[in-house]
């Protein structure tokens, strides 16, 4: 069968969860303790289609307020990206943007969604449903509230980039 | 013991040629044809990347080995061109055999080589000891980022549960108004009924009821101006004034508290008036809470000694009395809002921790400032500093 190879970056601050999103995507699991990404680490999941296999190569990239040049270099290639916000911290969405910006500079073709990631941290939550959606609406993508923790919407977030690269 | 010049050129060598040999050792490289396959690689190549699978690589397309690669074909084609000088990533995250994190550093550049024809030579170094270093301070940053930003949220949430505690003690306190002047103006109409030399005691009763309803009317106004203070519009209302006339006001304002505990009360002016640009109903009010503190915090037949007098272009009003006085510890805390020292409880008296505050603050709106000093079970001295022009 056709094996189709697809890069996607996950981008976003600090401690948003970007590592905790990819380990639950392709690992299944969680794990509670903060360990900061330097560099970036490549994590590999198929999923099977009709008529081929898609390989997602899915790059989980340091977070930072800015991307230096060495991170920027890390986007060359991405066929999409899963740009992350931490729903308890409002500072972390104001960068979306930004992140947004670095992308489609290096590929302009590339695919979006936004995530607004920590849902079942429900009593902390400070980012609403209305922010979230000016944000993607303005950048024309669209936005999932996830949650790495439980799981919830978090293959829906990676499968819907999928299904956008693959459209394009 | 010497060592000979040609030890010294040994040792050196030595020493490089050991650096020479840990390079080598941290460095893996493989050589890549044009259609991407790896054709030969440095026996630390498969190792650095996979492990397990030792000297797998050769024949396999790059692309399999280095999963970092895969998107970034375009780019390796324009090296092979020659339009791309080199593609690099640094600090790549792997896995050994033990599952512990490792760094390598990737770079790709072209390689025309008589045996390969046009190729890719394709470098990795092993940085995982200054990655490590770089982790960890990485680490330390965002936690204290994080840290920092709690805190700052934290810090709002108090501010916004201080504004609505505020609110409605200064609502409370509005309320408490109404019901106090009535109290008030009926103990005076009852006082004016009854003959002084009839009813000595309920007179003494009525005095309490005065001095209780002036005790709380000073406590409304201090929760009703800290509310000001808090919201940023307190204004003050500024004339000339005459300290001295002020001064003796707020000694008569006194006088009861200062008898019924038998205090001395002395009070030494300026020999000509002291006239300065002031609120002269903050001032009082400031000049009230120091007074009436210093009653509280004397002792029966204690010493109180109020005065003023110049220094240079700047007004000094000090209270001073023999008092219990404060430790270092209190003396530290005085100003602070709510603050209530072990003092209030010897003294039993029955301080809110508004006063103080409400002082330091009124006397810093007329640009002024004001010096605590203090020793237990030897006083306390508050001097006042206002400038002639605030």
């Amino acid at each position: 069968m056709k094996i189709v190879q697809k890069k996607i970056c996950l981008l976003g601050d600090f401690a948003v969860g970007k590592t905790s999103l990819t380990r639950r995507f392709v690992e299944g699991r969680f794990d509670d303790k903060y360990l900061s990404t330097i560099g970036v680490k490549v994590s590999r999941r198929v999923i099977e289609r009709e008529d081929h296999s898609l390989n997602l190569l899915i790059w989980d990239l340091v977070g930072g307020n800015e991307l230096s040049q060495r991170e920027t270099g890390y986007l060359v290639g991405t066929a999409g990206a899963l740009i992350v916000c931490d729903l308890t911290r409002p500072e972390t969405v104001e960068t979306l943007k930004r992140y947004a910006h670095h992308l489609r500079v290096v590929n302009p073709e590339a695919a979006l969604v936004f995530i607004g990631n920590k849902l079942d941290l429900t009593a902390e939550r400070m980012v609403t449903d209305d922010t979230l959606t000016a944000v993607s609406a303005s950048l024309q993508a669209e936005f999932l509230l996830t949650s790495a923790k439980t799981g919830q919407n978090v293959a829906q977030a990676f499968l819907r980039l999928a299904e956008k690269m693959e459209a394009r | 013991m010497t060592v000979a010049p040609l030890d010294m050129d040994s040792l050196i060598l030595a020493a490089h040629a050991g650096k020479l040999f840990g390079l080598i050792h941290r460095i893996a490289y493989a050589l890549v044809t044009s259609d991407l396959l790896i054709r030969r690689a440095s026996p630390n190549f498969s190792a650095a990347l996979a492990p397990a699978q030792e000297d797998s690589c050769i024949g396999q397309p790059l692309t399999n080995i280095l999963w970092e690669l895969v998107g970034a074909e375009e780019s390796l084609q324009e090296i092979l061109e020659g339009s791309l000088p080199y593609l690099a990533f640094e600090r790549i995250n792997r896995k050994d055999h033990d599952g512990r994190t490792t760094y390598l550093d990737l770079s790709v550049t072209k390689l025309d080589s008589s045996e390969l024809g046009l190729g890719l030579l394709v470098v990795l170094e092993d940085v995982t000891h200054p990655a490590e270093v770089e982790q960890r301070l990485t680490q330390n940053r965002n936690e204290l980022a994080l840290a920092r930003a709690e805190l700052l949220r934290a810090n709002a949430q108090l501010q916004r549960l201080n504004r609505q505690k505020t609110l409605f003690l200064s609502m409370a306190a509005h309320d408490l108004r109404g019901p106090l002047s009535v109290i008030r103006n009926s103990g005076d109409l009852i006082a004016h009924i009854i003959p002084a030399d009839a009813y000595p005691k309920a007179l003494h009763y009525l005095h309490l009821i005065d001095f209780q309803t002036n005790h709380m009317d000073w406590l409304i106004r201090d929760f009703l101006d800290l509310d000001q203070i808090e919201q940023g519009i307190l204004t003050l209302r500024l004339m000339e004034t005459d300290i001295n006339e002020l001064i003796l006001h707020v000694v008569d304002l006194a006088r009861y508290l200062v008898e019924r505990r038998e205090l001395s009360l002395e009070v030494k002016l300026t020999a000509e008036p002291m006239r300065l640009l002031v609120d002269a109903k903050r001032i009082q009010q400031a000049l009230y809470n120091l007074l009436s503190n210093a009653v509280k915090f004397s002792r029966r037949g204690g010493q109180i000694v109020v005065e003023n007098f110049w220094e240079g272009d700047t007004a000094v009003l000090r209270i001073c009395d023999n008092g219990l006085g404060m430790t270092a510890e209190e003396q530290a805390h005085a100003f602070q809002l709510y603050y209530q020292g072990n003092s209030n409880e010897e003294m039993q008296t029955q301080g809110k921790g508004l006063g103080l505050y409400i002082v330091k603050l009124l006397v810093e709106l007329h640009g002024g400032r004001i010096v605590l000093e203090s020793e237990r079970d030897k006083g306390s001295r508050f001097t006042i500093y206002l400038p002639q022009n605030p």
